[in-house]
């Protein structure tokens, strides 16, 4: 009789001790703040396959802030850097419980192709441009669960494509001429879709039964907000647990009050974006003139943008203008104010100081430029006006220009300005992914041949050499060298320069610990639900 | 010159020099230049009357130099508004197709929104300030003009214009030498009522963020507060100031248009 | 009358010429709206894509050919197809008109009653204490800009007193259907209407005031008061009756704000309304959209100033009688 009491009280001690363990990892809802634009909520917008990708459409591969690659739904394997294969991982299904295979991964790439993507095959626009297909050919293997896809060129950053890849539902779509909105939004991911409430601006998640491992929250609710400052204020009420805008931290202004407050917590990474760039037109205007560049980077006070405009983790960025968290980077000069040496380079482009203090050239023309950026940008509108206030005292006379996002693009942009860019000088904004794209290194926003970017207007015969050099290395080591050269030309020509570095800095309700954020997707990755608790 | 009318022409002329002052000598009120920068987010103190803001401006430096550009902007549009809508006005009382076509002009513009044409307007004109004023112009003549219109039409049924016609002056010499002149004090009316609504659609402009920002008027600047997170801040001192600053810019030229009124009324009577 | 009837007309052809100025305005916007149908997302729109969004737009037909597109999309309910948000013009709007009505319908009626019943008071007795505070603190708050008003009720209301929800038009976790759904709707809409109502009263107010007072200056009002009529029959019934006219027009303008909405409250309190569709639709070249939204403004604002005539014509007989007067 004793025996049979102990065991059965040693029994109902186990189930309440892993009750209580499950109810410890249990959070109830988790609500996550963002200021993305979402109309319909379904894969094809653009918006909200970013926000999928940390709920129902996860990507293959997850990185974490080292730069570390982890298998998220497939693992990978490669000799020579030119053949991938993908082994999809045990246990992932849909959330039908059909198991998720390397035919999806086919079907994925052949429906993109479909949609005008160039993987499998290649593309001719309408102008009659060519753009050839990525991968060269593809193996499924007899079980179905791995795929090898050559590639038509080497590219050991390819990994760095697959962190944003996500699958499509061969067995629910294929065929079908028109998809429902809830085929639209079936995945695969931790999570998968529950509601859409538009009057609210509500998007929430239940758990996915058939994901092979546990969430730590029983429901997902993304808010949407309009402006960001309804936000960062319902962050510190606690009204949202955490706050995410792709690709973008918390901003510098909001960093020191929400900081200070008691119910959040601020999580600084280093970043491989570029939150502030001047970029000059080096194939018009005045600044195609190397002089005239160097004069004006030379110029610049860089720790008036480091102090005003970044956070406080800001610091001054280097002539090779990379952060240091990307692939590749090299140590190079630090930007500086030289105003001797400014001089100099002004008077070798023959422009010297008039009585007015004013740089004149012989014919008495006054040295002016237009600077372009974004009205909508508060930290573009503040670098203008620190840029404006410190050249004209030195000498310059530089005209702002603060444009709707529309009126920029079709100044900035080759796709958007019909490959006819206007601007004299312009600020920018560089992502971390538009930063990795191509052959890294920001190349897409410096070469003027790229057919969306290029607003650097950069057609250098050494440039373009380097970037061959970049597209060809077939080890980390030669790209990694090729890079450093990049970073070297950067450096010496000054085409484009950052404004001030910043780590990206995530913010979280106090109350959460064991919080893993990704290198693309910041706090809003699968990873994060399965380790995240709370205190 | 009753008492009343001279109680509110003091009332109004008050601010309004005050201002104006403000506008031309800027280096009495404040010390500061208007892009000097201090530390950043300063609250109120000696040193910082209203405090700084987020580039680190002290914020009663920018309120002065915001003086300027306000009541430039505002004066100057209210002038082309006038010009405008006299023009319009005249030109609508021509006999035949001229004078259909200028009162359907007038007709047209009442029917158009406001404030949602200027914006689209404004997405292809551009921000400066040269452009703001056209802007702001652009629908407050109707106003005037059908004023005018109505004002004219009385005055050329009047037997002094017509003993003018039939006498054989020209037509240009009755309209510059006869009524012009009795339009006046409609016009110097129109005017300073045309001022306050100027004032007040070019701070409502600025605060949707359509206006020149490296000279910011008082507009902006709550614009800019409000962008940048002073509510966050709870930073009492940078978003009341510019709109109070207006509050009493408008009640000043309010002022004296009751104090002008008043004189028409007396003479009225 | 046949004033009034010259008015319609012309109201009416003004708004055919607005019709063609809504079709002409956005498509001189700088830009290519192709572009912006596949937004920045660094990767190309393909060939295909871009035919087929050529032909939807109509962009390659003539001027006069898009134009009777654009009539037809009119006359076919739907007012065009916007591709960017992927729904019918039509149902954007009605969506988007609904948010802004809940805060412009209650403070139109609200400032107009308050105006017209203050307004009343403040004629009648003219000149008495009552009068004169009432419209010196009208006029200060008439010259007080709308987001000045807006700030210092969500400084106060908002923060300092924390009383009243500040943004959005309902807490996070509220639908329709679940209980207190509609005490929270109140109290959300509480501040951006009484915005709204401080700064739409002075006008109708002063207004009223001086038409009171004019009015009050009549012989029969002193006949009335001899006669022993009470005030509220000599207010109400006559001297409104006489002086309703200006007051009509102005409120039938202030329609078309319902409809517009007004940016300014929109964008401070963060309700997803009229005001931020129209910019979205700005800053996104979205052609259809943008037609669809002036259309409709312009429309409302026709209606209404047609509608207004109207009334004034059978309320004030006045315009009747002079008519016949003069014809005899």
């Amino acid at each position: 009789m004793k025996k049979n009491l102990y065991s059965t009280l040693f029994l109902i001690l186990c189930l309440l001790a892993c009750t209580a363990i499950v109810n410890a990892a249990d959070i109830p809802q988790i609500t996550i703040g963002t200021t993305a634009t979402i109309e319909q909520a379904v894969i094809g917008e653009y918006n909200y396959e970013m926000l999928a990708s940390g709920a129902t459409h996860i990507p293959l591969v997850r990185q974490d802030t080292k730069g570390v690659f982890y298998p998220q739904v497939a693992e990978w394997n490669t000799t020579d850097g030119i053949t991938w294969t993908y082994t999809i991982l045990d246990g992932m299904k849909w959330q039908d419980g059909t198991d998720v295979t390397a035919e999806d991964i086919l079907f994925t790439l052949e429906y993109e192709d479909a949609n005008g993507s160039a993987n499998l095959v290649s593309q001719t626009a309408e102008d009659g441009k060519v753009t050839a297909a990525k991968y060269a050919g593809y193996e499924l293997s007899e079980d179905g669960r791995s795929i090898s896809l050559t590639l038509a060129a080497a590219n050991v950053r390819e990994l760095g494509n697959m962190n944003s890849f996500r699958l499509l539902p061969k067995h629910l779509w294929e065929g079908k001429e028109t998809l429902t909105e809830d085929e639209l939004r079936f995945g695969y991911g931790p999570y998968a879709f529950e509601d859409f409430n538009k009057d609210a601006g509500t998007i929430s998640f239940v758990p996915n039964e058939y994901y092979p491992e546990p969430v730590h929250a029983d429901r997902l609710v993304y808010q949407l907000f309009d402006n960001p400052d309804t936000m960062y204020m319902a962050l510190e009420s606690g009204d949202i647990d955490m706050v995410w805008i792709y690709s973008t931290g918390v901003a510098a202004d909001y960093q020191d009050v929400l900081g200070a407050s008691e119910n959040v917590q601020l999580i600084s990474v280093d970043a491989s974006n570029a939150p502030a760039v001047l970029a000059f037109n080096n194939a018009k205007g005045p600044f195609s003139d190397e002089n005239i560049r160097l004069a004006v980077t030379y110029a610049l006070d860089y720790e008036t943008f480091r102090d005003y405009v970044g956070s406080q983790f800001a610091n001054i960025p280097n002539g090779g203008f990379v952060p240091a968290a990307t692939i590749g980077y090299k140590e190079t000069e630090k930007l500086g104010q030289d105003t001797e040496k400014a001089e100099a380079y002004l008077a070798a482009a023959g422009y010297t100081r008039n009585d007015a203090g004013q740089f004149v050239n012989e014919a008495g023309e006054a040295l002016s430029f237009t600077l372009t950026y974004r009205a909508d940008r508060g930290n573009q509108l503040s670098c203008a006006e620190i840029i404006k206030t410190q050249l004209d005292a030195f000498g310059i006379s530089v005209e702002l220009e603060g444009l709707d996002p529309d009126s920029y693009n079709a100044k900035t942009s080759n796709k958007f300005s019909e490959n006819n860019i206007t601007m004299e000088a312009a600020l920018y904004g560089y992502t971390s992914a538009g930063m990795g794209m191509g052959n890294g290194l920001a190349t897409i926003y410096v070469d003027g041949r790229h057919a969306v970017q290029g607003g650097a207007q950069v057609y250098d015969e050494d440039f373009q050499r380097i970037l061959g050099e970049m597209s060809a290395a077939a080890t980390l080591e030669e790209y990694v060298a090729a890079a450093g050269e990049m970073q070297d030309f950067y450096a010496a020509h000054r085409t484009v320069i950052g404004l001030y570095w910043d780590c990206l800095t995530y913010g979280a309700a106090a109350r959460f610990e064991n919080i893993e954020i990704d290198n693309a997707f910041g706090l809003n990755n699968a990873m994060n639900w399965l380790s995240i608790t709370e205190k | 010159m009753t008492r009343d009318r001279i109680a509110l022409l003091v009332f109004g002329c008050f601010p309004l020099a005050f201002f104006m002052v403000m506008a031309f000598f800027p280096g009495i009120f404040t010390s500061y230049g208007l892009k000097d920068m201090n530390k950043p987010w300063l609250t109120p103190s000696a040193d910082h009357i209203l405090g700084t803001n987020s580039l680190g401006y002290d914020i009663f430096t920018e309120l002065v130099y915001g003086a300027k550009e306000t009541l430039l902007i505002g004066l100057a549009s209210s002038l082309f508004m006038l010009a405008l809508g006299a023009m319009i006005g005249m030109l609508s009382t021509l006999p035949g197709l001229p004078g259909i076509l200028f009162n359907g002009l007038i007709n047209v513009f009442m029917l158009l929104p406001h404030l949602i044409t200027l914006i689209v307007i404004s997405a292809f004109i551009g921000h400066s300030a040269a452009e703001l004023i056209i802007l702001i112009a652009l629908f407050g003549w109707v106003g005037t003009a059908r004023n005018v219109r109505a004002r004219v039409i009385h005055l050329n049924s009047q037997p002094f214009i017509e003993s003018c016609t039939i006498q054989g002056f020209s037509r240009i010499h009755v309209i510059f030498h006869h009524i012009l002149p009795n339009l006046y004090d409609l016009l110097l009316f129109r005017f300073l009522l045309g001022v306050n609504s100027c004032i007040m659609m070019e701070s409502t402009l600025s605060f949707l963020g359509i206006g020149d920002v490296y000279t910011p008027t008082w507009g902006t600047m709550v614009n800019l507060a409000y962008k940048r997170g002073a509510f966050m801040r709870r930073a009492y001192n940078y978003l009341p100031p510019p709109g109070v600053c207006i509050m009493l810019l408008s009640l000043s030229f309010y002022f004296i248009s009751m104090a002008v009124e008043a004189r028409r009324e007396q003479i009225d009577l | 009358m046949k004033k009034y009837l010259n008015n319609i007309i012309t109201s009416l052809i003004c708004f055919l010429f607005v019709i063609l100025l809504n079709f002409a305005l956005p498509r001189m916007l700088p830009g290519n709206p192709i572009a912006y149908l596949s937004g920045f997302a660094e990767e190309e729109m393909t060939s295909v894509q871009i035919e087929y969004y050529r032909n939807a737009l109509h962009l390659d037909d003539s001027l006069p050919e898009q134009f009777i597109h654009y009539l037809r999309s009119l006359t076919d309910g739907t007012l065009g197809y916007s591709f960017k948000k992927k729904a019918n013009v039509s149902d954007l709007i009605g969506e988007k008109v609904i948010v802004t009505l809940q805060i412009t319908l209650p403070a139109v009626i609200l400032s107009t009653f308050l105006g017209l019943v203050w307004g009343m008071a403040s004629g009648y007795r003219k000149d008495s204490s009552f009068d004169k505070t009432s419209t010196t603190g009208l006029i200060i708050l008439n010259a007080a800009p709308s987001f000045l008003l807006a700030l210092v009720l969500v400084i106060l209301f908002g923060f300092h007193w924390k009383i009243l929800p500040y943004k959005g038009l309902s807490s996070s976790s509220m639908v329709p259907g679940k209980p207190g759904f509609v005490t929270d709707r109140i109290l959300h809409l509480l501040l951006p209407v009484m915005t709204l109502v401080l700064a739409m009263l002075p006008s109708r107010y002063l207004l009223m005031r001086s038409s009171v007072r004019a009015a009050t200056n009549e012989r029969y009002i002193l006949y009335a008061k001899q006669r022993g009529l009470s005030d509220r029959k000599i207010k109400y019934h006559y001297i409104l009756r006489n002086i309703a006219q200006p007051f009509i027009s102005m409120v039938g303008m202030s329609v078309s704000m319902c409809i517009g909405g007004s940016l300014v409250i929109e964008n401070i309190f963060s309700i997803n309304g009229m005001g931020k569709l129209l910019s979205d639709a700005v800053y996104t070249l979205d052609y259809p959209l943008m037609q669809g939204i002036l259309f409709v403004t312009t429309g409302i604002c026709v209606l209404s100033i047609i509608f207004t005539d109207i009334t004034c014509i059978l309320a004030d007989p006045r315009v009747r009688y002079m008519e016949r007067g003069q014809e005899a």
